[in-house]
Formats: structure tokens, C-alpha cells, sequence
């Protein structure tokens, strides 16, 4: 029997080529029931022709990315391409656009037709700054919004250049916004049958992120650069050197302190007011006095026997794993977050499992990413 | 216009940061939240910079709610919880795996009060597999699901994403997976568990390098540049930094005509990318970052500044699109806060009452939804079953 979805029915017509946010949005909600349609100029999206393996149509990436979708070419930019597109869109649930797509394929699509034409549409579309505001028009993708957001003027080390986020946080997270958006438009819609059109902004989620620094900033007027690996708020956090490697440990709360003031045995500053609150340990003069306790503990010890013993005593703490190192971790493993398909040609690939873990309605990937124009036959 | 939630009704018993973001973001679409404190103060509130004794952060997590203090260890305090559950279409939760179960408050034990529930579980690595007793904090969990080991240079070691991208995420997926599971009930009328790992959901970040499993010297750091596509860096203007996107065979084009290059195929690009590079950092460090920013702009190519909390709190756009907004505390006066980053034709986004004192509306709540009266609330008060604001 065929895994239920929560919105089973729904059909999203997707126009976001490359890896953005509302490609990404897409999947998504592919994994939750709808029905997708890719639709891709006649030479395929971008993606398709970028990096490895792409000689073969779809390129490692692009096939990671668009499983479980359907694709249809379409020229946008001919007459007969436009009135198929309108007639598609007359007919969808939903409609993601994004911005740069639209640029790319000089579409000139009036973007606020959509739903004047279909009021019950829930169209959504993304662009890096927003359809309002001073900045509304300007491109960009993950790189100009983690930089305009204020994520990379918190990444990286103290007196260093700054960098992004290595994964695209931007994209991802404005992702899982676009598609609360439109769920919420879609449940709206069961009772109200009206559609709406959402102007979802990679910037506005990006500064959704800074409650910690944009708070640090008004009270103090200091705006923070790169944080290396600790946390402003709490100590002793960061990555510490081992006899082998590194060992993330955070302490957040009090009680963690002094459990590892026991791990040490160190029961004679369990009282001491310098270290008694994460208040006192976050103090500059302080800090340090704490790490370097976490320092010398690690001294003698690998990465391994200290993470046993830190999780043993109830410390948080975590090893540094690579890209191979997680698709073979046992908890990613065990929550099938890594899945296998054969692409069209039949060479085998692996893209992540459902993030939506749910009791009824479990996210569902469950099927390769499809050739180019692989769906055009059948139409809608 | 109108709030696409309006009508729903969300319970939080939650602490810190995914689960308390994940509910604000659902009342910013309009549901209504209830939000469950034990008697002595969620633990944000006591984090630091702080606002009259609260924390500035516990504000902006928790505008729009409505804040109840009850000890829901206590007999009688289990027993409202579970009063409050029947009144509710979701309940958020955050606390480490089977920390509801001993309290009486586990999925099974709410079902059984309300089939309906939407319960929401968000935990570091979910609530099954090997790991799921493990304690995890942001950090730790960036650093197991392979974000920190692509952030940063190659010579600096692994560095966490300054923002805390594992609870932010997390709190994300969670609003999605609810917004999911409503959709099911308003079409079955069923609830269900929802069981989000913030490892998970790292991890899943990173697909997009996937592509490079198989050439494992490929998945290391590279600083601000991408893995396949080129021009994309970090430069030094006159007077700051600037970072350039190129992702279209367009931007491209346009990048090569500002800077005299030969054009190329954007998947031939990357080849070129230390021409590229070497050019644009020669570019940009005889110009301003404003300057260099119009040039860009005029010719399409995508640019932005580093911005940091300054320009950002600073900056017009960040105010026209209600990033930020300033409300009236009751008792602390105006606050700047984070606004609704979920924009549409139907609602901008609610933003309209500041984070709750402790306790000042567990009266209110209780006798509204529950019936109780005054008397009952001074019992349950003096028995220290719930604590109400003075």
C-alpha cells in the first residue's frame, strides 16, 4: 500500500532551477504527498550540467536534489509555452517561482497575475530580498543572503576573514519557510477556498536567526564578529583538542558544570563562586580559566575515551564527523536518512531520507529524480 | 486579511530555543499559543542579557503567547496539563527523549486524552535509533552531522555557522512537519506524533555535496567558495567585505565582460575559478563596497556586504519588511523584536503582544479555557500547583 501523505492530491508546479530555495521547497513537499512538476527550459535546469557525473543529462547534484519529482520542458519564452504555462498554473494547487529562474529565463512573468487569474492558487515565490522593500529587485542566492543576513559576520575565527556557513543554510532554511508558508495557505484554503500569494525572503529568514546577536547588539551596541567555536552565552562550549582529534563539549546549564566538575574530580570548586553560574563562567576573565580545565582533562585522552566518558557523566558532547563519516553514522543510518536510487541510466546514487518523521504521515522519498522531459508524454 | 491559523491552538511545554521558536513561528501564522513554564521560569528567561532580570532572548522567542506557570510534576499539575491538552490541536515539545514519559506526558499518555493531538517531539537525534539518550546542543550536533567539518578553510580547524543553524533549522522543520500534519487533520480529523531529530536535519543540509561522496578529497572546507560553482568568494573592499554569487550562465557572462575575461561555459567555470578570483580581488580593493555594489548591481551580477549586526539593525530593509518591529512591554517599556518572516497576500505576519511575565496568564488561561474559578486558582495557588503573576 502506497505510504499516505498528509497532502496526498495536492499538484505544485515548480519553476526554481538550481539548487534554491524553491527547488528545495518542492521536494519537500513532494516527500509529504503532493504531486511536483519540474518545469525545465529544453535544455534542462542548470543543475543538470553542473559538476560531477554531469555528462549523463543529470548531473550528481541535480539527481540528489529533485527526487520523487516529474519534469516537463517548456519554452517559456514563446507564445505557445506561455499559454500552457498559464494554462498549468490555472490548474495547480500550488506555484513556486524564484527569482533568479525568472531572470534567467527572461520570462518577464507578471508575478501577480497568478493568483488574480486562479484566487484558489497558493503561490509562493522566493528571491533573496523579498518582493517589498528598498532591496526588493537585487539577485542573489545562499552566498549574498548568509552575507547580508549576518551569518557570515559570525562564522569563522576571531581576527580572521569570515566565511559561510559550509552547507546552504540559506537556501535550506528559507526552504522550510516557504513550505510552512504554503501549508499554512493550503489549510487556510480547506476552510476558507481562497488561495494567497506568499513573498518569501531568504533575507527575512536569515535575520529569523539572530535572536542571540541582534539582542546582544541593542543592549551593548557591540556587534559581534566571528565566533569561533564558542557560544557568547554559555561556558565552558567549544571544540577542544584531543591526543587524535577534536571534541565538541557544551555546557549550557549549571548542573552540567558540575557534573563535570565530578568527571575531573575536581569537588573542591564545586562551590567556588567564580565557576558557580554559566553567568560567572561566560565573564571574559573567566572563560578561560574554564576551558583550560576542560584543556588538561582532554590532554591524555582521545577523541573516543573522552566521549565515553563525557557521555557517561552527562556532559554534551560530540565528535566531528565528515560527509562520509555521517552516511555511515548508526543513529542516521537508523532514522533512514540516507537513501538509494538508480538514475535513468541505471548508475546508483544516494540522496537524504525524509526529514519529516511522522506516525500517519511519514515524509516519503520514492523516486529517482526523473530524465529531462521524462514526463512530457504524459502531460498533467 | 486573515491569519491563516487563526483558530488553532498550540500548548508548549518547552524550553530553550526549537521547540519555544517553533510555536513562536506557528502564532506568527496565527495560531494561538499557550505556553507551559515550570514555576520557576523557563530556563531562557535566566540566560543572559538581560531586561529587568529576563533574558532579551526569552522576548523574542515567546511574542504572541500567552505564558501559564504550572508544576506539572505535581499530581494536580499533570492533571491541568492534560485539561489543557483536550483544548488543544498541537502540543511542542523539546525536552530530552523520555523526560515526557516520566512526567505522565508522553504521546501515548496524551493520545489517550486527546486522539486528535498533533504531537510534536523536536530532540537532538529523535526519539529512536542508537543515539536517542544522547544529550546534544547545537554545536554538537553541527559538528556530528558533518556541518562543521565544511565550514571554514582548509587551514582553520572545523568552525560551527555563528548562528545556531541546528536549533534554527530544527525549530523550522518542526513548524513545517506541524503545518503538515494539520493539513491531515483538517482532511481526516486525525492527530499524530511528530519526531523531528535536529540531526537529522543537518545532515540534510548538506545534500547538495552529496554529489562529491564518492570523491571524498572534494568534501573539505573551502572558505566562502563553492563547490561547483565559479566565481563565488569573500572580497576586501576599501572598506569592508563583499561577497559575489555567480549561478546563472548570464551572471557569468557579465562577470567576465566587467572584468575582461574570456567567457566561458558556467560548467566550465570552476577550471577558471583562480582567474576569476584573482580579478574580482583586484576589483573590488580599489572600491568602495558601495561603490562596487552599484557596478554589480547595474550590470545584474549578484553582489551583497558583509553585514553585520550594526547594518542590519540598521538598515531600512530590514525595517520595511517588519524584520524588526518594536512593541510595548508591560513592564519594561518598548523592546525591539524579530518579526514574521511568513509574508503573504492573506496576513504580513503577527507580531502583536510581547513575551508573557511569568505566570501573568495562568488566571486568565485557566478560568477562560478550564472554567476555574477564582477560588480554585488561590487552592491550586497556595498548594503551589500553579503560580500567577503579582
Amino acid at each position: 500500500m502506497a505510504v499516505q501523505g498528509c497532502i496526498d492530491g495536492t499538484l505544485v508546479i515548480e519553476l526554481a532551477d538550481g539548487w534554491s530555495a524553491g527547488a528545495v521547497a518542492g521536494r519537500l513537499l513532494s516527500e509529504l504527498g503532493a504531486r511536483v512538476i519540474k518545469l525545465e527550459p529544453a535544455s534542462g535546469d542548470r543543475l543538470r550540467h553542473i559538476g560531477p557525473d554531469a555528462d549523463g543529462g543529470s548531473s550528481a547534484s541535480f539527481r540528489t536534489l529533485n527526487c520523487n519529482k516529474e519534469s516537463l520542458t517548456l519554452a517559456l519564452d514563446t507564445p505557445e509555452g506561455r499559454a500552457t504555462f498559464d494554462g498549468i498554473s490555472y490548474r495547480a494547487d500550488v506555484l513556486i517561482t524564484d527569482q533568479t529562474t525568472v531572470f534567467d529565463r527572461s520570462t518577464n512573468l507578471d508575478l501577480d497575475k497568478f493568483t488574480t487569474n486562479n484566487p484558489q492558487l497558493v503561490h509562493c515565490h522566493f528571491s533573496p530580498f523579498g518582493r517589498l522593500g528598498p532591496l526588493a529587485s537585487r539577485g542573489g542566492g545562499d552566498l549574498v543572503s548568509q552575507a547580508m543576513g549576518g551569518v557570515i559576520a559570525t562564522t569563522g575565527h576571531p581576527g580572521k576573514l569570515p566565511h559561510k556557513a559550509g552547507p546552504p543554510l540559506a537556501v535550506h532554511n528559507a526552504a522550510l519557510m516557504g513550505g510552512t508558508s504554503i501549508l499554512a495557505a493550503l489549510f487556510d484554503r480547506l476552510q476558507s477556498n481562497r488561495g494567497s500569494a506568499i513573498d518569501m525572503a531568504l533575507y527575512d529568514g536569515m535575520v529569523s536567526l539572530l535572536y542571540t546577536f541582534i539582542p546582544g547588539y541593542f543592549l551593548s551596541g557591540k556587534a559581534p564578529g566571528p565566533q569561533g567555536n564558542q557560544h557568547p552565552m554559555a561556558a565552558p562550549w567549544d571544540n577542544f583538542p584531543t591526543k587524535d582529534g577534536w571534541v565538541i563539549i557544551c555546557m549550557a546549564d549549571d548542573r552540567q558544570w558540575q557534573n563535570f566538575l565530578n568527571l575531573i574530580e575536581r569537588s573542591d570548586l564545586a562551590d567556588d563562586p567564580r565557576y558557580l553560574t554559566n553567568d560567572e563562567r561566560v565573564k571574559e576573565e573567566i572563560r578561560p580559566e574554564v576551558n583550560q580545565l576542560v584543556i588538561d582533562f582532554l590532554a591524555d585522552k582521545t577523541t573516543e575515551e573522552a566521549l565515553k566518558i563525557l557521555t557517561e557523566g552527562q556532559v554534551p558532547a560530540g565528535p566531528i564527523y565528515s560527509l562520509p563519516e555521517l552516511i555511515e553514522d548508526p543513529q542516521f543510518l537508523a532514522r533512514e536518512m540516507v537513501r538509494i536510487f538508480k538514475d535513468e541510466h541505471g548508475r546508483p546514487y544516494r540522496t537524504p531520507g525524509s526529514i519529516f518523521k511522522m506516525s500517519k504521515t511519514p515524509g516519503n522519498v520514492h523516486c529517482r529524480a526523473p530524465a529531462l522531459g521524462e514526463h512530457n508524454e504524459a502531460g498533467l | 486579511m486573515s491569519a491563516p491559523l487563526a483558530g488553532v491552538r498550540v500548548l508548549e511545554l518547552a524550553a530553550y530555543t526549537t521547540g519555544p521558536l517553533a510555536a513562536r513561528y506557528l502564532s506568527n501564522l496565527g495560531a494561538e499559543v499557550v505556553k507551559v513554564e515550570p514555576l520557576k521560569g523557563e530556563s531562557v528567561r535566566h540566560f543572559a542579557y538581560k531586561i529587568d532580570g529576563v533574558s532579551y532572548i526569552f522576548h523574542v522567542h515567546n511574542v504572541n503567547k500567552r505564558g501559564v506557570a504550572i508544576d506539572s510534576i505535581k499530581k494536580r499539575g499533570r492533571e491541568l496539563i492534560y485539561e489543557l491538552v483536550q483544548k488543544s490541536d498541537v502540543l511542542i515539545e523539546n525536552f530530552a527523549f523520555g523526560r515526557m514519559k516520566t512526567w505522565g506526558l508522553g504521546y501515548d499518555d496524551l493520545k489517550a486524552v486527546n486522539p486528535g493531538l498533533i504531537y510534536c517531539s523536536l530532540s537532538g537525534f529523535g526519539h529512536d535509533g542508537p543515539y536517542r539518550d544522547m544529550r546534544a546542543f547545537d554545536t554538537v550536533i553541527q559538528g556530528m552531522a558533518g556541518v562543521m567539518s565544511l565550514t571554514g578553510t582548509p587551514d582553520s580547524p572545523p568552525t560551527k555557522v555563528g548562528v545556531s543553524s541546528a536549533d534554527n533549522v530544527g525549530a523550522a522543520t518542526g513548524a513545517m512537519a506541524i503545518m503538515g500534519a494539520l493539513n491531515h487533520k483538517r482532511r481526516t480529523n486525525t492527530g499524530q506524533h511528530i519526531n523531528i531529530s535536529m540531526h537529522d536535519v543537518q545532515g540534510w543540509m548538506s545534500g547538495e555535496l552529496w554529489a562529491y561522496l564518492d570523491t571524498p578529497k572534494e568534501l573539505q572546507r573551502r572558505g566562502n567558495r563553492h563547490a561547483t560553482l565559479a566565481p563565488q568568494n569573500l572580497y576586501e573592499t576599501r572598506d569592508g567585505l563583499i561577497v559575489i554569487e555567480i549561478e546563472t550562465q548570464k551572471q557569468l557572462d557579465a562577470a567576465a565582460r566587467l572584468l575582461g575575461i574570456e567567457n566561458c561555459a558556467l560548467p566550465d567555470a570552476k577550471a577558471y575559478e583562480a582567474t576569476y578570483d584573482e580579478a574580482f580581488y583586484q576589483w573590488a580593493t580599489v572600491r568602495t563596497s558601495d561603490d562596487a555594489l552599484a557596478i554589480c548591481d547595474s550590470l545584474d551580477i549578484p553582489a551583497g556586504k558583509v553585514q553585520g549586526m550594526s547594518e542590519i539593525a540598521e538598515s531600512e530593509h530590514t525595517w520595511a519588511r517588519n524584520m524588526l518591529i518594536e512593541l510595548e512591554h508591560v513592564t519594561s517599556g518598548p523592546m525591539k523584536l524579530l518579526g514574521s518572516p511568513f509574508k503573504s497576500s492573506r496576513s504580513p505576519g503577527v507580531v502583536e503582544s510581547t513575551a508573557p511575565n511569568l505566570g501573568q496568564h495562568t488566571r486568565e488561561v485557566l478560568s477562560e479555557l478550564l472554567g476555574y474559578s477564582e477560588a480554585d486558582l488561590d487552592i491550586m495557588e497556595t498548594e503551589g500547583v500553579i503560580r500567577t503573576s503579582d
